[in-house]
């Protein structure tokens, strides 16, 4: 695709998640194939909001994984970037193993007083690129537990959630702080077979649906006698 | 693409059961009609869901399904139950099962073993036109899923062992699937896009799992055979994928359909994955069929 899809919005590759989701919602009701009774017309607009629908996923995308605004900040691939990897220190292995999540940024930020507040503000409004660029430009000798944190939870958001896991979890052991023991939790959780909204049962012992479905699993049925050991299920 | 999307049949009722086979024989007649047998033959039991999703999502979703006893022939002699849709839903779920069973064959070619190429190789010229034909209809999802195949194979030729990192293609790609179904609701969409996303994951992890001895033994690519507990890290990954996976679809408002999708989201997935799990070394294949 060679046209840039920021101009197809109208927005400025800067600009916030909120901003480009006005600026698609605008352009969606001004280009909406109901409002035209002339056929030409209709599929003229149907045209133009596949594009504005290509565009708006291609940010979006682009967004998740890390990519940066073309020409905005003079280099695309961000975290994709894939740096030897290296060694780390602490037995946690929650750091980056493979090497990608360590963008080795040359104009490190010499002081340790990062506005992590700041980043949590650009994750919330979709510019993880940015954010995960900041915490990249951390020395690792200043990572502190809430950098491990927010690290986990961009990865979360992008779909990442091994590296998000590894991340939280190392937050958590550098320090107690509530917010990352829930949200470790809720991992955990998760983890072990948590679904939200499970309506199911949650089967405890054996029920009968469990022993039906044993039974036309294995194809092979015990004598009724035998059925008491449990064994045969 | 893979057969790993099902519902749990114990736990479905009577009527959900018939909906669910009654958009399966649709779908079929649906591709046989459109797209010509081979590509009916290649149909899979993941789209049913992304159908059901697609009907669950539109407006008065009741109305659109229309259901018939029709006989046909692979079943000559028995009526069954089968369902149209009068909505969009079946032409793009169509579409979408046909656009991926193409890349499905492509990807045989690629790397498959020599069985494998030749059956692919076979089966390939009979659905050049109807993925044509697919394609010219739904664009982006095209393009979406052949950018996903490069991506895929870049990601093999690498041998990368980050399980997040081999699981982006197909995630990516199931994502782009589903985001077409949020229309033009930028919220919708990109909460579809998170779920196919999650759903992708899935996907590949029980595919990758369940190929493990065999690529073992093959030397072939599989991500999990890089680490020591391959099956306790797929149980983990895939557990916590469908938590995150769960979050997102109990938003969705899925209207009545909800108790057939819910029983596959709940059950079906979880217990799909589970039998992979549970026959440790020894290889058996998974029956493509639901069981009855």
């Amino acid at each position: 695709m060679t046209t840039d899809p920021y101009r197809v919005l109208g927005v400025s590759p800067t600009a916030d998640d909120t901003e480009i989701k006005e600026a698609y919602k605008k352009l969606v009701k001004k280009y909406h194939p109901d409002r035209y009774q002339d056929e030409d017309m209709k599929d003229l607009a149907n045209e133009k909001m596949a594009d504005i629908n290509t565009a708006y996923d291609k940010i979006t995308e682009d967004r998740r994984k890390g990519i940066g605004a073309y020409g905005a900040s003079g280099f695309r691939s961000g975290y994709q970037r894939q740096s030897a990897p290296r060694g780390r220190n602490t037995q946690s292995g929650g750091g980056s193993r493979y090497g990608y999540a360590e963008y080795n940024s040359t104009n490190r930020y010499q002081n340790i007083n990062i506005d992590y507040n700041g980043v949590r503000r650009m994750i919330n409004s979709g510019r993880l690129y940015d954010a995960d660029n900041i915490l990249n430009s951390v020395s690792e000798a200043d990572r502190s537990a809430e950098w491990y944190y927010l690290k986990g939870i961009i990865f979360q958001k992008r779909g990442w959630l091994n590296d998000a896991y590894k991340y939280v979890a190392q937050a958590t052991r550098m320090n107690g702080n509530p917010e990352y023991l829930a949200t470790l939790e809720e991992m955990n959780r998760q983890r072990s077979g948590y679904m939200t909204g499970n309506a199911g049962p949650v089967s405890s012992g054996a029920s009968f649906s469990d022993i039906m479905c044993t039974i036309c699993l294995l194809d092979t049925c015990c004598d009724i006698d035998c059925c008491d050991c449990g064994d045969c299920i | 693409m893979f057969g790993y999307v099902k519902p749990f049949k114990p736990q479905m009722r009577v009527y959900e059961w018939d909906l669910y086979n009654g958009l399966y024989c649709g779908l079929c007649k649906k591709l046989r009609k459109e797209y010509g047998y081979v590509s009916a033959a290649m149909l899979s039991y993941d789209i049913v869901f992304f159908e059901l999703i697609a009907i669950g999502l539109s407006k008065n979703s009741a109305e659109q399904i229309k259901p018939e006893k029709q006989v046909c022939p692979l079943h000559p002699f028995r009526k069954r139950l089968c369902i149209q849709c009068r909505g969009e839903a079946q032409d793009r779920a169509a579409a979408v099962q046909v656009i991926l069973s193409f890349h499905k064959l492509l990807d045989d070619i690629y790397d498959g073993t020599v069985s494998e190429r030749l059956r692919a190789a076979a089966i390939l010229p009979f659905m050049v036109m109807p993925f044509a034909k697919a394609s010219e209809r739904y664009k982006t999802t095209a393009q979406a899923v052949s950018g996903a195949m490069k991506l895929q194979r870049s990601t093999e030729r690498d041998r990368i062992r980050s399980i997040d990192r081999a699981a982006e293609p197909t995630a990516a790609m199931t994502a782009a699937v589903f985001r077409e179904l949020g229309g033009n609701d930028p919220d919708l969409r990109s909460s579809l896009s998170e779920m196919g996303y999650m759903l992708g994951r899935y996907i590949y992890l029980c595919d990758a799992l369940d190929d493990l001895e065999d690529d073992k033994r093959k030397g072939k690519y599989n991500p999990l055979a890089y680490h020591k507990h391959a099956r306790e890290l797929a149980k983990n990954t895939v557990y916590l994928t469908l938590g995150r996976l769960s979050g997102i679809y109990s938003r969705l408002e899925l209207g009545e359909i909800r108790s057939v999708t819910d029983n596959i989201v709940y059950l079906g997935l979880k217990y799909t994955f589970d039998r992979l799990d549970g026959h440790r070394g020894k290889r058996r294949p998974v029956r493509r069929g639901i069981d009855r």
